[in-house]
C-alpha cells in the first residue's frame, strides 16, 4: 500500500518535472510525456470524434499545444494529468463544436456520431455511455442519478454548453449547473484512485 | 465590473472543468482563477472528476507515426519562429488575425533561438489567439443564426411580431427590442437585442400569458456579451389559441414559477 502510493507520487512528480522541461523547450521531455499520455489523449479523441484521421490531427494539435503552453502549468494549482486531460478535452470539444457549426442538420449525422447516439429516437444517455465509455468510468456514470448523468453526458460527450443543456432539457440553467457540480463531485469520489494509462 | 460575477464563479467552475461554458463564461472564469487563489483548489477538484471521465474511454493505440508528426510539427514551428515568419496552422482563423499574431510573435521573439521565457510568451500569445478564435466562433455562430432567422422569415405561414421595451433604458443605452417568429407547427424563434447584462443571481425568462393572470414559462436564458440572444422554443398545440401576450422578465437565476413584476419586453403573438 505504502509503496504503491509512493509510485503514484513519483509519477506525479515526474510529470511535473517533465512539464517544466517542456516549458524550457526540451523536446525529449515532450517525447516522454507523449509516451505517457498519447494513449489516453488519442483514445478520448477517437471515442468522441469517431474518426481515426481527425483523432490523429486533434491529438497532434493537443501535444503541440502542450509544447507551447507547458509554461502555463503551475504544479501548485493542481496535478499535471488533470490539467493536461482538460486541455485535451477542450481541443476535442472545439472540434465537435466546429463540426456542429458546419453541419447543423441531423440528416447529416451518421450513426457513429455521438450527437446522433444521443438524439436518435429512443436513445438515452446510457446508450451513449455504452458506445463511448469504458470500465469504471462508465460504471460510475451509470451510477449517477439520471438527471446528473444526462447533464454530464451532454456536456462531456456531446460538447453542449450549460445553456444548451438547459435549453434542450427544458430545465433552468441553475439546475443544470447544480447537476454538473454534484455529478462531478460524485465521479471524483468514485474514481479518485489513479488510472493506469497503459491499461 | 468583475465584482458583479463574484457570486457565480463557483457555479461556473464545474462547467469550466467539463469545457461546457460559452467563450465569455470561460474568459470570466480564467480571469477569476488568475485573481483568486481560492478558486484554484475548487477547480482542481472538478478537474479531477473530469479527468476520471477522460481516462474512461476504450484504449486506442495511436499510430506509431503520430509521434514523428508531433515532433516534426514542433521543429517546423520553432524553425519558422526562428527565421521570422509564422505559418498559419489553423485555417479557420482569418488571415488578418494571423497577421496580427505574426507581428506580436516577431515583436517578442525576434530572430534567433527561443528561451524558456520566450516560450512562455508564445504560450500567452497562443491564449490571445484562442480568444480571437473564440470571438471568431461567436461571430460565425451569430451569422448562422441570422441566416437561419432570415430563412425562417420567408417560409410560408410564418407570423412575425415585435417585442418592445417596457421599461426605459438607462441614458445612453439602446432600447431592448426583439422579434418573435411563429411557425404553424408551433415552433417559435425569438431574437432579442440590446439586453442588459444582469447582476449575478438573475436571469431572463420568457413568459406566455393566458389572459392577465396565468403565465407559462417558455424558456430561461442569458444573452451573450453583446446583449443578444436567439431562443428556439416550441409552443404546445393546446396553447396556440389566438393572440397571446409574450413577455421577457428578469427572474432569479434558476427561473421562477410565477413571473416577477420586472418586465423588460412585451409583445403580442399569434
Amino acid at each position: 500500500m505504502c509503496s504503491a502510493r509512493s509510485a503514484v507520487d513519483l509519477s506525479l512528480e515526474e510529470d511535473t518535472t517533465l512539464a517544466m522541461l517542456v516549458a524550457r523547450g526540451d523536446a525529449a521531455a515532450l517525447e516522454e510525456l507523449y509516451n505517457r499520455y498519447s494513449r489516453p489523449v488519442f483514445s478520448m479523441a477517437f471515442s468522441l470524434l469517431r474518426d481515426q484521421s481527425t483523432a490523429e490531427d486533434v491529438s497532434q494539435e493537443v501535444f503541440l499545444a502542450l509544447w507551447r503552453r507547458a509554461g502555463r502549468f503551475d504544479p501548485e494549482r493542481g496535478v499535471f494529468r488533470h490539467w493536461f486531460l482538460h486541455l485535451a478535452h477542450n481541443r476535442i470539444i472545439d472540434e465537435i463544436r466546429k463540426r456542429k457549426r458546419v453541419s447543423l442538420h441531423s440528416a447529416d449525422k451518421t450513426p457513429e456520431d455521438v450527437e446522433y447516439l444521443l438524439e436518435a429516437p429512443g436513445n438515452t444517455a446510457d446508450q451513449a455511455i455504452t458506445a463511448v465509455m469504458f470500465g469504471s468510468a462508465a460504471e460510475a456514470l451509470r451510477g449517477l442519478p439520471e438527471a446528473q448523468r444526462t447533464a454530464l453526458v451532454m456536456a462531456y460527450l456531446q460538447g453542449a454548453t450549460q445553456q444548451e443543456i438547459a435549453d434542450r432539457t427544458g430545465v433552468p440553467l441553475g439546475t443544470v449547473k447544480t447537476r454538473l457540480r454534484l455529478g462531478l463531485i460524485k465521479l471524483r469520489q468514485e474514481l479518485s484512485q489513479p488510472v493506469d494509462e497503459e491499461a | 465590473m468583475a465584482e458583479r460575477y463574484e457570486g457565480s464563479i463557483e457555479e461556473l467552475l464545474p462547467g469550466y472543468a467539463l469545457n461546457a461554458l460559452s467563450p465569455d463564461e470561460q474568459t470570466l472564469v480564467e480571469r477569476a482563477l488568475e485573481r483568486e487563489p481560492r478558486y484554484q483548489s475548487m477547480r482542481g477538484e472538478y478537474l479531477e472528476g473530469a479527468a476520471a471521465l477522460g481516462a474512461g474511454h476504450e484504449v486506442r493505440v495511436p499510430p506509431p507515426e503520430l509521434l514523428g508528426r508531433v515532433l516534426n510539427a514542433i521543429r517546423a514551428e520553432d524553425e519558422t519562429l526562428a527565421v521570422g515568419s509564422v505559418v498559419p496552422f489553423r485555417q479557420s482563423i482569418p488571415m488578418a488575425m494571423w497577421g496580427v499574431a505574426a507581428a506580436l510573435v516577431l515583436a517578442v521573439v525576434g530572430v534567433g533561438t527561443m528561451t524558456g521565457l520566450e516560450y512562455q510568451r508564445v504560450g500567452e500569445l497562443e491564449d490571445e489567439m484562442d480568444a480571437l478564435v473564440a470571438d471568431n466562433g461567436r461571430y460565425e455562430e451569430r451569422l448562422q443564426q441570422q441566416a437561419e432567422l432570415a430563412m425562417l422569415a420567408v417560409q410560408p405561414g410564418v407570423q412575425q411580431a415585435a417585442l418592445v421595451a417596457v421599461a426605459d433604458p438607462e441614458p445612453a443605452r439602446p432600447m431592448a427590442d426583439g422579434v418573435i417568429m411563429s411557425k404553424p407547427d408551433g415552433r417559435q424563434v425569438l431574437w432579442l437585442m440590446h439586453l442588459e447584462d444582469l447582476p449575478a443571481g438573475y436571469t431572463y425568462q420568457v413568459w406566455l400569458w393566458e389572459g392577465t393572470d396565468a403565465a407559462y414559462s417558455m424558456a430561461v436564458f442569458m444573452p451573450d456579451a453583446d446583449g443578444q440572444a436567439m431562443i428556439d422554443m416550441w409552443m404546445p398545440e393546446h396553447d396556440a389559441r389566438g393572440e397571446m401576450l409574450m413577455t421577457i422578465n428578469v427572474e432569479p437565476e434558476s427561473g421562477s414559477v410565477v413571473p416577477s413584476a420586472n418586465r423588460v419586453l412585451a409583445g403580442w403573438i399569434n
